[in-house]
């Protein structure tokens, strides 16, 4: 990349340029519609993790669906960023406090009203397993 | 004659309440019959609060009565049911949350309250604000006022389908990816997602924290700076939040462009893109030539990977903001043997299709041996696009773009292919990625009558600079309203 | 046995609550013995929508730890997400620090106990909030939400640890430095100090770490000790027999003393970690790092080595004395007044700790305050009290709290050390006794003691038995 003369960013070299085309199987880099990017066995593993249970088509459909996201993901990679930094966030530099004061919330009890399940003032779920 | 009050921008509501020709119960009660005739076609509300609402109305009518009353004081909004309202179920159009009713107000809400604004009731959205086109609702989709068999655009469709059928007189959303900006274009209103860190997240139910923004949706300009006014603002229980003090947008409405520098990205203009849009767009451009601005054409290169960081970005985050729908304190619980069940199956029952695909995709852009590679990679072309913008703004003092390559779509054209579906925001989501403000407001109508949207994006925190261009373009140009 | 071949390799992770009055994130209270789910709100029960505010007090009590260990405060560190499921974890994930945490390096130093002191080094030190409480029954299990959001202190070692002993010497100095940089009142009941221990063993004289086995939640120091052992043990039978260790999660089972494999991979997840986008990262200035260091106490081991060098102290005394914070500041508080430090020390570790220990109380609440303990002592030196009548003093004290001087006054305590009043008493008892005087100065040595009997009887008990020698054998020689 180098400056224009108008000043603004120009881009050099022949980058692939996205095309907004919307009829679907335009919107992927060739090729990666077939190509298996994730594996049933990752799908289960993701899922876990996530704690949903899926029925068997859902995995299907995931296992379609991720490879392909994941496909048109893969484009990150044209891009060198060994030497960038990652922004997390946006907003303003600076650390909020909040001192040391105790504001108790004037009604506790409205936090236990929408629960599924209680015993008294306690949250009731199955038996955890250890 | 009071019925067709609900036709009102909040500027005008606010002349004739405080002037006492009108009652906030007289337009409440328009509004809430206007519903009652065009939302079971619309569909824009999941919840309709009638009594409340007349009684915020009586409360403001007393408040105006006494004199010096905001200018929202009496004026009827939607809100976006993504919004934590005390006492008011809150379900985030999603069945996880069918009956959760929040023991607090979101931020905003409070100070719509304390402004003395009237609640008609909760708008509908794609679940958990992840879609763009309010089909992923977990009940029902919204339909598009300008037609009904086209989608609202998404994520907060109903509040923008609501303000466009004028079921309401304004509307609150939030914009996570262009979920304010790409409804407001599809329905043919103004809507605005400010700068990250302007208006407190607080109550707002998070999809992608460091995305996720609160706007309004507006008939004119000026009523999105009148509601920016009441929205924005310091919230100590928002560590995001800017300590700056928002000043009064509609004071930036002076109607003068003149010397203006506005930014043409020419990523934004290819191949592919709808003409009547482009020929809208550049009408629009020609219009402020017109008055006086100039038009540079920059480049923001990194535009076509916007949608990959987004993606990676966006669901990361919210896999672990959507970790807390466990069915234990709140929410969809399905009965389960032991508590890993009792997760598994309250998650499978509680959350639809896109919601899951985007919690695997972003658990799985966290996991061991993925993070790097996946979700530090996006935050460094976040970084990347970030730039580009900072560059850009060297150039011109705002960037003028479509909001939408195309116009609204066909209920159910996209649902089949999730990352179709994804691409509608090509334009929008870079803003969220930097942060920056952007303004979407209508510019023409394509060949079907359907609105087109022009997308103003401004400097961090320069709100008031596209606003005041919006509020120019909008002096030269009448918008369409719908027929229902 | 083969165990003198092996040696054990111990890191670390200990969970210490820090004193602050609200969360950390959040403004409930955190202190215990609340009913169930009083103290919780919508930030701490993990509501959608809410968002976390960071206490300053949390901040400031991590970094007075950190400095108390040496650790390299960072100027800039970060939150993170750290996600798992389990019902008392509100939102799916634990707000704690991941990379760039608060505190880095540093080391802890152990007494020597008669060697050179010991240093354990720490990896990092870092601000987490806790988690709420699970209360198992026979087939259901209830949450409390109390605990959920108290400021956490997470303390991790190197593997610089070498035996169950050592692991519970560097916890004790753990929670004592905790207590003397204010960041915990040294209670460490109730689940305000957890500990995970990551336990292996090798051949003694090797340097390769062997596989370790982490040992979970570990709630007092005892238990420490004992999983430890028990782990030692079971690894050394394991490699003695032959076998393999493999890589596991234990939880200690403390009824049968024993540790066992997690049925769950709750624990031993892909935690996720990515930086917390509700907070900006945590800038602590140069300045406040400053504040802090200019009003951090003397530390232990600093207290240990002044004690022993200018007070002139043995290594027992100084371990009892410095351990806890309050008993070195009473011990300290005492020896202004004194012109010996010695009979301080042993007048608190006899006297003082007895009560305390007996009370099972804090050292304020149990005992006189110290510069009462001092005025006590203070007359032993000037010989105005006997060392009896000043322990007899003391207990009055300790029950009625009234002033060392009032208490002697009303048990009428003090002793007489005015020569006249001595030599007249003297006087009268060899002048009363003179076939006993001939016997004496005949050879009988042995009547000393009764005529000091007898002149000590004379004057109530009250008199100065060192001038009543003094003045006995003058008149006796006379």
């Amino acid at each position: 990349m180098k400056e224009s003369e108008n000043g603004t960013v120009a881009r050099t070299g022949n980058e692939r340029r996205w095309k907004p085309d919307f009829a679907p199987a335009a919107c992927y880099d060739s090729g990666s519609m077939s190509q298996k990017r994730i594996s049933r066995e990752q799908v289960l593993h993701v899922a876990e993790l996530a704690r949903i249970e899926l029925t068997e088509a859902e995995q299907r459909q995931l296992e379609t669906d991720l490879s392909n996201i994941l496909g048109y993901i893969e484009k990150l990679n044209q891009l060198d960023t060994s030497a960038v930094e990652p922004t997390f966030q946006v907003g303003d530099p600076g650390t909020p406090w909040r001192d040391d004061v105790v504001t108790n919330h004037p009604d506790p009890d409205a936090m236990l009203q929408n629960a599924p399940a209680r015993e008294g003032r306690l949250f009731k779920v199955p038996k955890i397993i250890e | 004659m009071t019925s067709d009050l609900y036709k009102l921008t909040i500027a005008e509501a606010h002349a004739r309440l405080s002037r006492g020709e009108i009652s906030s119960r007289e337009l409440t009660r328009a509004c809430l019959d206007r519903i009652a005739a065009v939302d079971s076609r619309v569909h824009a509300f999941l919840s309709v609060i009638e009594d409340q609402a007349l009684a915020q109305a009586d409360d403001a009518d007393a408040r105006l009565r006494a004199g010096s009353a905001p200018t929202l004081c009496g004026i009827p909004l939607g809100i976006k049911d993504i919004f934590c309202t005390r006492g008011i179920r809150t379900t985030c159009a999603s069945r996880i949350l069918e009956n959760f009713v929040p023991p607090f107000d979101a931020t905003v809400i409070e100070r719509l309250r304390a402004a003395g604004a009237v609640f008609l009731g909760k708008t509908n959205m794609d679940e958990f604000a992840m879609g763009s086109s309010t089909e992923n609702s977990a009940f029902g989709p919204t339909r598009n006022p300008f037609d009904l068999e086209r989608v609202p655009g998404g994520s907060s469709g109903g509040s923008a389908a609501a303000v466009a059928a004028d079921e309401c007189i304004a509307a609150l959303g939030t914009d996570t990816g262009g979920s304010i900006r790409l409804p407001a274009a599809f329905c043919g209103i103004v809507g605005i997602k400010p700068t990250y860190s302007r208006v407190s997240r607080y109550g707002v139910i998070a999809y992608a924290s460091s995305l996720d923004q609160v706007g309004p949706f507006t008939k004119t300009v000026r009523d999105a700076a009148v509601m920016l006014h009441a929205l924005a603002g310091v919230d100590p229980r928002d560590s995001t939040c800017s300590a700056r003090s928002a000043p009064d947008y509609t004071k930036a409405l002076t109607g003068e462009v003149k010397n203006l520098r506005i930014g043409v990205p020419r990523e934004y203009f290819v191949e592919g893109m709808q003409p009547e849009v482009e020929r809208a767009i550049r009408a629009a451009l020609a219009s402020y030539r017109e008055l006086g601005a100039e038009t540079v054409e920059i480049s923001l290169p990194h535009t076509e990977y916007a949608i990959a960081a987004y993606y990676l970005i966006a669901t990361a985050e919210a896999s672990a903001n959507l970790a807390r729908y466990d069915g234990v304190r709140y929410g969809l619980r399905v009965d389960a043997a032991d508590h890993i069940e009792l997760y598994n199956r309250s998650r499978d029952a509680g959350f639809g299709a896109e919601v899951k695909r985007r919690i695997m995709l972003g658990t799985f852009a966290l996991s061991a041996g993925y993070y790097d590679a996946y979700y530090l990679k996006a935050q460094k072309v976040r970084t990347l696009i970030r730039r580009d913008f900072e560059q850009a703004f060297e150039h011109c003092d705002l960037i003028a773009t479509p909001t939408t390559p195309a116009t609204a779509f066909k209920i159910g054209e996209r649902t089949a292919d999730p990352l179709q579906m994804y691409l509608s925001d090509i334009f929008t989501i870079s803003v969220n990625l930097a942060g920056l403000p952007g303004l979407a407001m209508p510019c023409g109508y394509d060949d079907r009558g359907l609105p087109i949207g022009l997308q103003l994006i401004g400097p961090p925190f320069g709100e008031e600079i596209i606003l005041r261009a919006g509020d120019a373009f909008e002096r030269v140009f009448t918008p369409r309203r719908p027929e229902l | 046995m083969a165990s003198e071949a092996y040696e054990a390799v111990i890191g670390l992770e200990v969970h210490a609550h820090l004193q602050t009055a609200a969360k950390l994130f959040c403004g409930c209270a955190t202190k215990f013995g609340a009913s169930p789910n009083d103290n919780v709100c919508p930030v701490c029960i993990g509501m959608p929508g809410v968002l976390p505010v960071l206490n300053r007090r949390a901040v400031e009590l991590a970094i007075r730890m950190g400095l108390a260990a040496h650790c390299e405060i960072a100027p800039f560190s970060i939150f993170a997400r750290k996600s798992y499921f389990y019902p008392d974890l509100p939102k799916g994930y634990q707000i704690s620090q991941y990379e760039l945490p608060l505190c880095r390096g540093g080391y802890v130093e152990l007494p020597g106990n008669g060697g050179a002191p010991r240093r354990i080094r720490l990896v990092r030190i870092h601000l987490e909030e806790d988690a709420g409480k699970n209360i198992h029954e026979r087939d259901a299990s209830l949450i409390d939400f109390n605990r959920s959001g108290v400021p956490l202190a997470e303390i991790v070692s190197e593997p610089d640890l070498r035996s169950a002993e050592e692991a519970v010497e560097y916890l004790n100095e753990l929670r004592s430095l905790l207590v003397y940089v204010g960041a915990s009142d040294g209670k460490l009941e109730e689940g305000a100090f957890r500990c995970d221990c990551n336990v292996s063993i090798r051949p003694r004289g090797s340097s390769e770490l062997g596989v370790k086995t982490e040992i979970k939640n570990l709630n007092s120091f005892r238990f420490v000790e004992k999983a430890i052992n028990y782990e030692i043990k079971r690894q050394i039978e394991i490699l003695e027999a032959g076998g393999r260790i493999p890589q596991e999660t234990h939880l200690f089972d403390p009824e049968r003393e024993v540790t066992r494999p997690m049925r769950s991979k709750e624990f031993a997840n892909d935690y996720r970690y990515f930086p917390e986008p509700d907070l900006p990262p945590l800038c602590v200035s140069p300045a406040m790092i400053e504040e802090l260091r200019a009003t951090m106490p003397e530390l232990p081991a600093e207290r240990r080595a002044r004690y022993a060098s200018e007070l002139g102290l043995g290594d027992y005394e100084v371990g009892i004395l410095t351990r806890e914070r309050e008993v070195a500041d009473y011990f300290e508080a005492m020896i202004p007044a004194l012109k010996n430090p010695k009979s301080a020390a042993n007048w608190v570790m006899t006297e003082v700790l007895r009560i305390v220990n007996e009370s099972g109380k804090s050292i304020d609440e149990a005992a006189p305050p110290a510069t009462e303990s001092a005025a006590l002592l203070r007359m032993v030196e000037e010989t105005k009290l006997s060392l009896n009548a000043a322990k007899t003093a003391f207990a009055a004290m300790v029950k009625s709290r009234k002033s060392a001087a009032a208490t002697i006054e009303e048990l009428g305590l003090i002793q007489i050390s005015d020569e006249s009043a001595i030599a007249s008493a003297c006087e009268a008892v060899l002048a009363a006794e003179p076939d006993k005087v001939a016997e004496y100065r005949g050879g009988r040595d042995k009547l000393f003691g009764f005529f000091v009997g007898q002149v000590m009887k004379a004057m109530g008990g009250k008199a100065n038995p060192r001038v009543i020698n003094e003045v006995l054998r003058k008149k006796l020689a006379g």
